[in-house]
């Protein structure tokens, strides 16, 4: 095809500069400031119109004007961000020079780069780390103050409809913090220099994702101040029609977030599908590129079905249409089926990055090959596959369609061998390695402990007479903890440690990571193997208050969850202590193989002066003078004689 | 080697770096169906959503007393000014491709113009219809289709003025026309919407 037109990319620095003054001026704090008052102005505005005796759906006014502000504050943020800058200048035919390009990536402006709609892929991984820790901090209080309140039993600290709240609070901002902690930071950060590119293949999108993400989390705080939502995050109906206007803002923000997920999505498959370095082959590409662009393409099919379900909830509640309410012709278990269709792939979301993260790092530690790579990515694929499969064993006890209980028994149990496989690929490449016990293979071990547990209590879960006694109780939350924090959560931990170094160029802090390490490890078991044995003896979950007989349990749980409180806020000093002063990095400290590592940490504006073309296995760890790339003016033996070097340290 | 001279990011790079025209072209054509195969989940689970409520039809709610069924007329007839922009653009298209720049511009043109016509028929639709959300699972399930296709013809509204403006500021040419391919990929999806919305209401 002879087509030349790059305009929206690089080819305008041929042109002359337009101006751009506006853009320049334009950052997240002008964001807030369009995004508050334009929620102000349209909250009032809608109030006016809607929130008052002569309008016949009164009822549904404070709805109507919630969604509404929560709409105003979203485009209003975009618009005073500047996101929508490049789009009318496209419109308008005047694109952007390569000044305004070279702006855009944050050349020159410091740290102030990182508050502004930055396109450079680095900034933008650093953004969502930042993003990602704070949500996952608030996530984390406000369990403390779930495990404090269960700590006795009783009225206690608060009733009822406050702990619905803060269950409902807690579940979504864990779930959004887990589904970005590692695409996010990592999949932006390292990703495009692992495959030896210069930038995402659309930088200005994955500023877009970002930005559109960053108002999500206010909106998802102001529930709290709106009622909060008594649904837990799933948002059952025919509840979440008749919950406060909290479910709102909940429900924008889902669609919000929808959309941030499709945008990046797009950005990184697209990337990691054509921007691979020379030499490059599907065979030879790092397992986490292979695992971000799965999570990638299952989240793009999967999430948009969680958007409809919270459409049709915000028009159930705003417009009294009948989706979801039964005397009006609506079905609950329509709602069931659409956030399960979503919500079992969404696992998958979660877990596989950081469980592609613990493949990549696992041979760097154990200095052998990855032992069964083509089982890995056959297993990742089979969990892409077999994951929007099995969304009914979440409905075994609702009621719905009992007779596809058995097929859904079935392929839920199925989805257990590339999870197997996956585990045997992780075993067998620390099986005779040489292992350097460093702080990123210590979270490897962490991680096949925990997601081992959290893996065989789900085969238990998947069986239908056991899901129906164990469905409404506590085994449950221990399960899925087991498998989404003490799996993925220490899978995007080892991530961070792993890849701190190249993201900062400094060493991140070894010891108090080990202390941190082995207090959260301690703590995460202690609180949910308690769990698990209140489950089995019968406590429901989502419960305020409980049997007296559950008390030892309850207290031994609440008591593992101050540990990992404690190893939380050790390793959040260790990342900002290391951050500011920890040693200086070398471009390459564990010696390792794949691209990110033979560029300077941190990486240079465009990652690589001239690109790479890639001549073995990424993990060629023990085979005599191999080496995964070459580059241009440096001769081959050199190369290798620089990575024996980082091996030996 | 070539590759290492040619092979590099666009957003931020010196000229030098600039990606191969039809590696971007690729990745333009390749992201926009990625975001037709997302938008093709939203509007599946759309029609899962009138077919589940219509078979389960709750305490014969399905089609509440107070509802009617929507103007066929109606329907087709947007559903037709649709596909007819979609034809439009295509001859534009065309025309592009063979450097006939009146052809194109006109054919854009009238596909944009075609596309305002549908946004006006389809908001007059809207208020003119016999039915409520209130009126029932088919009448809350119709109106969300409606006013789903509604936004994105907005956002086609959008790009289509941005290209017609875009073709007659020169930006386009017969070796140079990867924009008007891709928002074409758009364009023919929301055609088919249109027709796959219609052939669903038959159904009621």
């Amino acid at each position: 095809m002879a087509d030349t037109e790059i305009v929206s990319h690089g080819t305008a620095h041929a042109e002359e500069s337009t101006g751009g003054g506006l853009m320049r001026r334009l950052n997240m704090w002008t964001g807030i400031v369009v995004g508050v008052i334009a929620a102000v102005v349209v909250y009032f505005i809608a109030a006016k119109l809607w929130v008052n005796p002569d309008n016949e759906n009164m009822a549904q006014g404070p709805d109507q004007a919630v969604i509404a502000a929560e709409v105003a504050w979203v485009i209003g943020f975009l618009v005073g961000v500047g996101a929508f800058v490049a789009p009318f200048r496209w419109l308008l035919g005047r694109d952007q020079t390569h000044d305004d390009e070279m702006f855009l990536a944050g050349k020159g402006q410091g740290v102030g780069r990182y508050l502004r709609f930055t396109t450079d892929h680095k900034v933008v991984g650093v953004q969502y780390l930042v993003l990602a820790m704070t949500t996952f901090g608030v996530g984390g209080i406000l369990a403390m103050t779930i495990r404090t309140k269960l700590a006795s039993p009783g009225e206690g600290l608060f009733g009822g409809q406050i702990y619905n709240g803060l269950v409902g609070m807690h579940g979504i901002i864990m779930i959004v913090s887990t589904i970005i902690m590692v695409v996010g930071p990592w999949g932006n950060f390292i990703m495009p220099i692992m495959i030896g590119a210069r930038d995402m293949a659309f930088p200005r999108l994955n500023a877009l994702s970002f930005w559109t993400l960053f108002p999500v989390v206010p909106i998802f705080l102001s529930v709290a101040f709106l009622g909060g939502i008594p649904t837990g995050w799933v948002a059952y109906a025919p509840l979440s029609d008749q919950a406060p206007p909290g479910m709102d803002a909940f429900a924008v923000g889902i669609i919000m977030f929808v959309i941030s997920s499709g945008i990046g999505a797009v950005n990184l498959i697209v990337t990691a599908t054509t921007m691979r370095a020379h030499g490059m082959t599907w065979n030879r590409t790092p397992i986490f590129v292979l695992g971000v662009t799965a999570t990638s393409v299952l989240g793009l099919i999967a999430l948009p079905c969680f958007e409809v379900g919270m459409i049709e909830t915000l028009l159930d509640r705003s417009q009294e249409a009948s989706f979801f309410v039964p005397e009006q012709g609506g079905s609950q278990w329509l709602y069931a089926n659409l956030f399960w269709i979503m919500g079992h792939p969404e696992v998958y979301v979660i877990l596989i990055p950081a469980t592609a993260a613990i493949l990549e790092m696992t041979p760097v530690f154990s200095r052998k090959p990855l032992f069964g790579a083509r089982l890995a990515a056959m297993g990742i694929i089979a969990l892409v596959a077999l994951s929007v499969l099995v969304w009914a064993h979440h409905m075994f006890v609702s009621g719905w369609a009992p007779t596809l209980a058995g097929p859904f028994m079935l392929t839920t149990e199925l989805i257990s061998i590339p999870t197997g496989m996956i585990f045997l690929v992780l075993i067998g490449t620390i099986w005779r390695g040489r292992i350097w016990t460093r702080l990123p293979m210590l979270f490897v071990y962490g991680f096949l402990w925990n997601f081992m547990i959290g893996g065989i209590t789900g085969i238990f879960l998947s069986d239908v007479p056991a899901d129906n006694e164990l469905h409404g109780a506590l085994f449950v939350t221990a399960h899925f903890h087991y498998t989404l924090l003490g799996g993925a959560m220490i899978g995007a931990m080892a991530a961070i440690v792993y890849w701190f170094s190249k993201m900062t160029g400094r060493m991140f802090d070894e010891r108090i990571g080990t202390w941190s390490f082995y207090t959260i490890m301690i703590g995460f078991n202690v609180t949910f193997m308690a769990m698990f044995f209140n489950g089995l003896s019968g406590m429901p979950r989502r419960v305020a208050d409980y049997d007296p007989q559950y008390l030892i349990g309850n207290m031994i749980s609440t008591a593992g969850a101050y540990v990992i409180a404690i190893g939380m806020l050790l390793f959040l000093y260790a990342t900002v202590s290391s951050w500011r002063n920890g040693p200086i990095a070398s471009a390459n400290p564990w010696g390792a193989k794949t691209l990110e590592w033979y560029v300077p940490s941190p990486p240079p504006l465009e990652n690589f002066e001239h690109l790479p073309v890639v001549t073995g296995d990424a993990y060629g760890y023990g085979e005599p003078n191999t080496i995964h790339t070459t580059h241009p003016g440096v001769p081959a033996v050199a190369q290798v004689a620089a990575l024996a070097e980082g091996d030996a340290s | 080697m070539s590759t290492i001279e040619h092979h590099s990011d666009a957003g931020h790079s010196p000229e030098s770096h600039a990606l191969p025209p039809e590696l971007v072209a690729h990745q333009q054509r390749r992201s926009m169906i990625l975001f037709i195969i997302a938008d093709a989940v939203y509007f599946a689970c759309i029609l899962l959503t009138y077919f589940y409520l219509r078979a389960l039809n709750v305490d014969g709610m399905w089609f509440g007393p107070d509802a009617k069924v929507a103007d066929a007329w109606l329907i087709w007839l947007i559903a037709g000014v649709t596909v007819l922009s979609a034809i439009a653009y295509r001859s534009g298209e065309m025309g592009i491709r063979a450097n006939s720049r009146s052809r194109f511009q006109t054919g854009t043109l009238v596909a944009v113009l075609l596309v305002v016509a549908a946004i006006g028929l389809t908001i007059y639709q809207m208020m003119t219809w016999p039915i409520l959300m209130s009126d029932g699972s088919y009448a809350s399930t119709f109106i969300l289709m409606t006013g789903t296709q509604l936004v994105h013809l907005f956002i086609l509204l959008f790009i289509g003025i941005g290209i017609w403006n875009r073709g007659n500021k020169g930006k386009f040419d017969d070796g140079k026309y990867n924009h008007v391919t891709v928002v074409g990929y758009f364009w023919y999806w929301l055609a088919l919407v249109a027709i796959l919305g219609g052939l669903t209401s038959l159904l009621v």
